[in-house]
């Protein structure tokens, strides 16, 4: 027979031990369960990537089982290349670019689309005389290789345009110095760079591809097709936390940016949290575009259709990538 | 009357020490203020003077030391434009001979643009660099580095002229901050590539933080797109430009300022200092070749720390000089005051009656001496006259006892008892005089000239007071000795006449009226020397008037002229005989009292005992006169017959 005081005492110790066995089965569990991945983006870190860092943050991969290890671009490396020779999980990478793979053969898979409108632009000096796409007959336009010409390289067959492409790096100074009357840029990255500069948004003039009909979805979540034929669920776990990272930063912006501004100034990169809380504003515009908070992370076939028709028809594929075996909605319930 | 004077709320000395402090006060503040003013427009206007000569010669000293950067890769450029393509050694070592000598460059390139040096080889870029270990040759794009893309190569190959890069992080050089200055050169008129000259800008960057602005300010640079090479917070190079500081902190101005500095423009202007989050003054100068820009930042309140030590000191010695003043003025005032305060404390005891008081501790030859001595012969004055003053009171005093002991002698010389004849019930009879003065010109008598004829005499004595008072008992004397002499008035009154007129030498003269009455048969017969006629009230209450009789005053001529007069009495007849006194008398609006109010009261008057009656009278006079001081003795004589 039991006492009274030792009737009442005993369901605290029971409670107490179930909360110690829970404990311990949660430590197991997080050294055990836990699983190592790793994702290469495709720039050095900057608000572009805050879906990541507040998943990594928040303990978003943690809740679903991951230990996620998010690696930003370095010099001499493709994201994509790297999925393909296994080096790394998962990848951020553009569409177009991520098409071009597929189509050679490369079994990269799309998991995700996150950012639904294209941020690229054309921007010109509002003193230069250039106030239609016909004044840059002739001119001298900067460019940036590979995939990021695909939206100009379209425009400008489109209209039969005559001008002058110059290989530029991502600096916007030949634009500055007036060695380019055109130059590529990111809304959300070089564009605002330049009034960072000193350069008044009424100096210059913008030219969007994606108000020219020319949206090509850019950020996407890639892996390789063999990681989700055997691993569907670790592959929605991944995408599925980083866009709910996503939603996390666009709820608190202030936040988001703390996260952002660690990774910057841990990695000494020579930006500044003004320019951060500008590309943020910018990416919460692109990502939420034509989807909304839900509906995040589709790729629209019409998009993958006309991406398609634009790649082939400048030559940068050779037959059309379907979207069965190029895109999966990992984004969503299985 | 004025309404009393507002009294003043401070005494002398303290009124006197404020208001000089306050106006002396004022003069000092105000003038501190102006010459604070001053100084400080003045130091400002030195100080940003300064401040933007001493930006100048730094940016220029610093463009001086880029101009070893950028004149051997120009140099350089210069040579390869004159030459004919030269091997790939000679070139290297050109490039070796250049960089020995030029000690601030770490190192030194001769691009050529894509397949320009040799069409089978695309790029072709020979690098020399220093080491530890001396200098060290490099193919630029051995590494796959696509050199043409990047704006040392891009920006002067396509614009044709030298341009320097923003600095950049530089990984191959050791991650050291770099700034690159490239030439073109050319060939045939086609840009065949670019020399370039590397350069670490730590050394640049620990220079410019090292310059010495003073006053707790700090130097910085900016590049042409606003980016800090040097700041007052490191985190800032290279990672803010002063557009994004202005972005962070909402700060148009500046924005506004970082244009002017990209532009390669000069000033000064004073801002809130987002470093110090104080006012400060800012003078930045462009630096020449890479178009950067050098800023000097002092705080204000550095700047203007000399003006309010300056401003500290003055205020120390004006409250020194004021405290001092006021102790000058203090005694000044006190020794002022001190005598001032010893009449004022001799007129308190004078105002308490003592006479004997005088100020004599005060020092003669000012105002206040004047005062003083002024006050004592004031003093002096004071009890000479209160002296005679005395003096004259009691002669006066003297004198009115003496007056008052005439006026009760001359009273007590006139029959005063009523019934004035108790064993003669024939008639009723009685006369009051009233004088001016003390003393009186008027008289009256009555007596028994023998037993059937009673003689009654009012007279009127010239003159007033003391002369006219023995006048009247002289004459008064001499009328009852002719009276009782002569039955008939007419010879008496003559007789006294022919008495008075010889002695007299005063030109003193009296009216008299003087009348016998026969007891026997009511018989009144009278003569009037100057005298008013009696009034006469029959019995049955009419007023009768006598005649105005002719005859002069006594004492004026020996004729008198006398008429005699001759009336019956009947009982219960009441005759009043009276002097001018009675009709002449005035009240307060000057109008006289008349004959008719008399014969008015006279008509009126209830037959009674005559005191009664005449004190009727009189207090219907006084009524009339109030308090008027008359100037006329007043004599009433009252006879009314009885059987």
């Amino acid at each position: 027979m039991l006492r009274t005081a030792e009737k009442r005492l005993l369901p605290r110790l029971t409670a107490l031990a179930a909360l110690v066995m829970l404990a311990a089965w949660a430590q197991a569990a997080s050294a055990a369960e836990l699983e190592r991945v790793t994702v290469r983006l495709h720039w050095l870190h900057q608000a572009q990537f805050t879906g990541y860092y507040m998943a990594q943050d928040l303990g978003l991969y943690r809740q679903a089982g991951l230990e996620v290890e998010v690696k930003p671009f370095e010099l001499q490396t493709s994201p994509l290349q790297e999925v393909v020779e296994r080096q790394v999980d998962f990848a951020s990478a553009w569409l177009t670019e991520a098409m071009v793979q597929a189509s050679k053969g490369k079994p990269v898979l799309n998991l995700a689309q996150v950012v639904q409108r294209s941020a690229l632009m054309m921007v010109v000096h509002a003193d230069s005389g250039i106030n239609g796409l016909w004044d840059l007959n002739n001119r001298k336009v900067g460019m940036w290789g590979e995939h990021f010409a695909v939206a100009p390289r379209a425009l400008f067959r489109r209209t039969g345009l005559s001008l002058t492409e110059v290989d530029q790096s991502v600096s916007m100074a030949p634009f500055m110095n007036r060695a380019v009357d055109a130059a590529m840029a990111m809304r959300y990255n070089e564009y605002h760079r330049l009034f960072q500069a000193g350069v008044d948004p009424d100096e210059i003039k913008v030219f969007e591809f994606a108000d020219l009909g020319l949206n090509f979805p850019e950020d996407g979540i890639y892996a390789r097709q063999e990681l989700w034929q055997k691993r569907p669920d670790l592959c929605r776990r991944f995408v599925r936390a980083t866009l709910e990272g996503w939603r996390r930063a666009f709820a608190d912006p202030a936040k988001a940016l703390d996260a952002v501004m660690r990774r910057v100034d841990a990695s000494h990169l020579p930006t500044n949290r003004a320019h951060q809380a500008w590309m943020l504003s910018v990416m919460k515009d692109i990502i939420l575009h034509r989807v909304g908070p839900a509906g995040m992370g589709e790729l629209a076939p019409s998009d993958l259709e006309f991406t398609n028709g634009v790649l082939l028809a400048l030559g940068f594929t050779e037959h059309p990538v379907p979207l069965k075996s190029f895109a999966v909605p990992a984004w969503s319930e299985p | 009357m004025s309404p009393d004077p507002r009294p003043h709320w401070l005494r002398l000395r303290p009124r006197f020490a404020i208001f000089v402090l306050a106006g002396v006060g004022l003069v000092v503040l105000v003038t501190s203020l102006l010459t604070y003013q001053d100084n400080s427009r003045a130091l400002l206007e030195a100080r940003k003077e300064h401040l933007l000569s001493l930006a100048r010669a730094e940016a220029w000293k610093m463009a001086d030391y880029l101009r070893g950067v950028s004149a051997p890769a120009q140099n350089l450029a210069a040579v390869l434009d004159g030459l004919p393509r030269q091997s790939e050694t000679v070139l290297y070592d050109l490039l070796s001979h250049q960089l020995e000598r030029a000690s601030n460059v770490y190192g030194m390139a001769a691009a050529y643009a894509p397949g320009s040096y040799d069409p089978a080889r695309k790029l072709f870029s020979p690098y020399v660099f220093r080491t530890a270990q001396g200098l060290e040759r490099v193919q630029l794009d051995a590494a796959g580095y696509n050199y043409p893309r990047q704006d040392w190569f891009l920006i002067p190959a396509l614009l044709g002229r030298p341009f320097w890069t923003e600095p950049y992080f530089d990984e191959g050089g050791g991650n050291a901050l770099m700034t690159t200055f490239a030439a073109p050169f050319k060939r045939a008129d086609q840009g065949e590539g670019v020399v370039t000259a590397d350069m670490n800008l730590e050394a640049l960057g620990r220079q410019t933080r090292g310059l010495e602005v003073g006053l707790g300010g700090y130097p910085f640079l900016i590049t042409r797109q606003g980016t800090f090479l040097a700041a007052p917070k490191p985190e800032w190079v290279m990672r803010e430009t002063i557009f994004s500081l202005a972005e962070e902190m909402d700060r148009p101005d500046l924005r506004a300022l970082g244009r002017r500095m990209a532009r390669g423009g000069e000033g000064v202007l004073r801002l809130i200092d987002p470093a110090l989050g104080e006012a400060a003054w800012l003078a930045f100068a462009p630096v020449a070749g890479p178009g950067w820009s050098l800023g000097m930042v002092v705080p204000e309140s550095e700047v203007l720390a000399p003006v309010r030590e300056a401003a500290g000191e003055q205020a120390v010695v004006a409250a020194t000089g004021l405290v001092a003043l006021v102790v000058v003025v203090w005694l000044m005032v006190v020794g002022l005051t001190r005598p001032l305060n010893r009449v004022v404390a001799a007129a308190r005891r004078l105002s308490e009656g003592d006479l004997s008081t005088q100020v004599n501790d005060v020092r003669p030859g000012d105002e206040v001496g004047e005062l003083a001595q002024t006050f004592n012969r004031m003093v002096s004055e004071l009890n000479r006259y209160v002296g005679e003053l005395t003096a004259t009171t009691k002669a006066k005093e003297r004198i009115e006892s003496e007056l008052d002991l005439a006026r009760q002698i001359q009273q007590s010389i006139l029959p005063r008892s009523y019934p004035a004849f108790p064993d003669r019930p024939q008639f009723d009879l009685f006369a009051l005089t009233m004088p001016a003065r003390e003393v009186g010109g008027d008289f009256y008598d009555f007596f028994f000239v023998d037993n059937d004829h009673l003689g009654l005499v009012v007279g009127d004595v010239s003159g007033k007071g003391v002369p006219a008072a023995l006048f009247m008992t002289v004459a008064r004397t001499l009328i009852k000795n002719s009276g009782q002499h002569h039955r008939e008035p007419l010879t008496a009154m003559n007789e006294v006449n022919a008495q008075i007129l010889p002695d007299n030498e005063m030109m003193m003269f009296v009216t008299v009226f003087y009348a016998t009455y026969e007891l026997s048969t009511g018989l009144l017969r009278w003569v009037s020397a100057g005298h008013p006629s009696p009034l006469l009230r029959r019995a049955g209450g009419k007023l009768e008037s006598l005649p105005r009789l002719a005859g002069m005053a006594v004492g004026v001529d020996d004729d008198l002229g006398l008429e005699l007069g001759q009336v019956a009495l009947e009982p219960e007849d009441v005759l009043l005989v009276y002097t001018d006194g009675l009709d002449e008398a005035v009240n307060a609006a000057q109008e006289p009292f008349g004959l008719e109010r008399a014969e008015a009261w006279l008509a009126e008057a209830a037959s009674g005992p005559a005191p009664e009656m005449l004190e009727g009278l009189v207090e219907h006079w006084r009524q009339f006169a109030g308090a008027v001081d008359q100037f006329d003795d007043l004599t009433l004589l009252l006879f009314r017959r009885k059987l």
